[in-house]
């Protein structure tokens, strides 16, 4: 067992690639909960610190949020092939499994009563989606009301015309920007 | 299948891919515009039952983008849009931390990241609303309660998660059985 002070270990390619696979089947309903659990306590390839840090740059930049996690911790433990493998291992066998079970119940479709099943877990996912989308609110230390704005505005823009999320993505990005560069500014 | 829409689907889900602040569940409305309105690769019904599958099968939350593929154009389909999906955000990922994180401290990198967040916050939101009203859409029959009971499963759902940070499939795995035994008539 390392202990806190040295360096986190690098697992080898197997490893790495056995465990992100067994991560990826394991979560439900996204695996970002689970990944803290592999990356820091069953395995200990990341300290908390570290794990907090990619976590965050994974989460900030766009792509599915564990998917840039693993990416950024297969490319810094085993170059752009390390990246590669580790994508594939998280993403590979869940979409089979996905693909597997679409076709089992689509000679079901369009019953009701499968749909009503349907409509039900779509109606609880936007309830956790809401969830999440409050928690990174929540999680913005600095100038929360300003970030909760911007956050608010764009929303209702997508929604008014989602086919312009592209543009409405990055105006809010500079915006969002502008504001804090002129704040860092008078403070500083 | 033909070449054409295989290349569409890569297109499409390579320029979602680099805008998906905030993760997949962020794109709903991005998707269900490509999807549904601008192609009709999919009708509203089939994309409402994707989005139901995507959430109970085990997995990343970026399982709708195979399976909107798989619809369009069956299992090719599926891993076309997932490697467009996958490719491009997990380069920029990778390019993006070693970037990010060898410069930690400038002032405006630090301010890109802080300008992502709300940015992600917001799509989740927009996300949120658009989920709810596929599942209101595609409800089979109509009754006056439906729409109030779907809100009911939404809010319920949101408070739980939040009080009790369980795993989501018992919140998920809930409202399943309470579609499986609410009256259809």
């Amino acid at each position: 067992m390392p202990s806190a002070a040295e360096p986190s270990p690098v697992p080898s390619r197997g490893a790495m690639v056995r465990e992100i696979g067994r991560l990826g089947l394991l979560g439900f309903g996204g695996v970002g909960p689970q990944s803290y659990h592999l990356f820091v306590q069953r395995t200990r390839w990341l300290s908390a610190e570290e794990f907090a840090e990619l976590a965050g740059v994974g989460q900030a930049l766009p792509g599915a949020n564990t998917v840039n996690l693993v990416a950024i911790c297969g490319d810094r433990w085993h170059g752009a092939s390390g990246a590669v493998l580790a994508v594939a291992a998280l993403v590979v066998p869940p979409t089979v499994i996905a693909l597997v079970l679409a076709a089992l119940i689509a000679p079901f479709a369009g019953a009701a009563r499968l749909i009503a099943i349907e409509c039900a877990i779509v109606a609880s996912c936007a309830g956790l989606i809401l969830a999440t989308a409050l928690r990174v609110f929540k999680t913005i230390v600095r100038r929360r009301f300003v970030a909760f704005a911007i956050g608010v505005v764009l929303a209702a823009a997508v929604l008014w015309r989602s086919a312009d999320m592209p543009e409405a993505t990055l105006v809010a990005v500079g915006i969002g920007f502008a504001c804090e560069s002129l704040a860092r500014g008078r403070s500083a | 299948m033909n070449g054409g829409t295989l290349l569409a689907l890569a297109w499409r889900f390579a320029a979602l891919s680099l805008i998906a602040v905030g993760g997949a569940n962020a794109l709903v409305p991005a998707i269900h515009a490509q999807a549904v309105d601008a192609t009709h690769w999919l009708t509203p019904m089939a994309f409402t039952e994707s989005i139901a599958l995507a959430q109970a099968a085990p997995g990343p939350n970026l399982l709708l983008v195979p399976l909107v593929g798989w619809h369009v154009a069956g299992v090719g389909g599926a891993f076309v849009a997932l490697l467009a999906f996958v490719i491009p955000s997990s380069i920029l990922a990778v390019g993006g931390a070693r970037f990010l994180l060898a410069r930690s401290g400038e002032r405006r990198v630090d301010a890109l990241r802080w300008a992502l967040r709300p940015v992600g916050g917001g799509l989740m939101l927009s996300s949120s609303v658009a989920v709810f009203a596929s599942a209101a859409r595609a409800w089979p029959v109509p009754h006056p309660w439906a729409l109030p009971g779907l809100g009911a499963i939404a809010v319920a759902t949101t408070l739980a998660t939040w009080r009790w940070p369980v795993n989501p499939l018992a919140w998920i795995a809930i409202a399943a059985a309470l579609g499986a035994v609410v009256p259809l008539r």
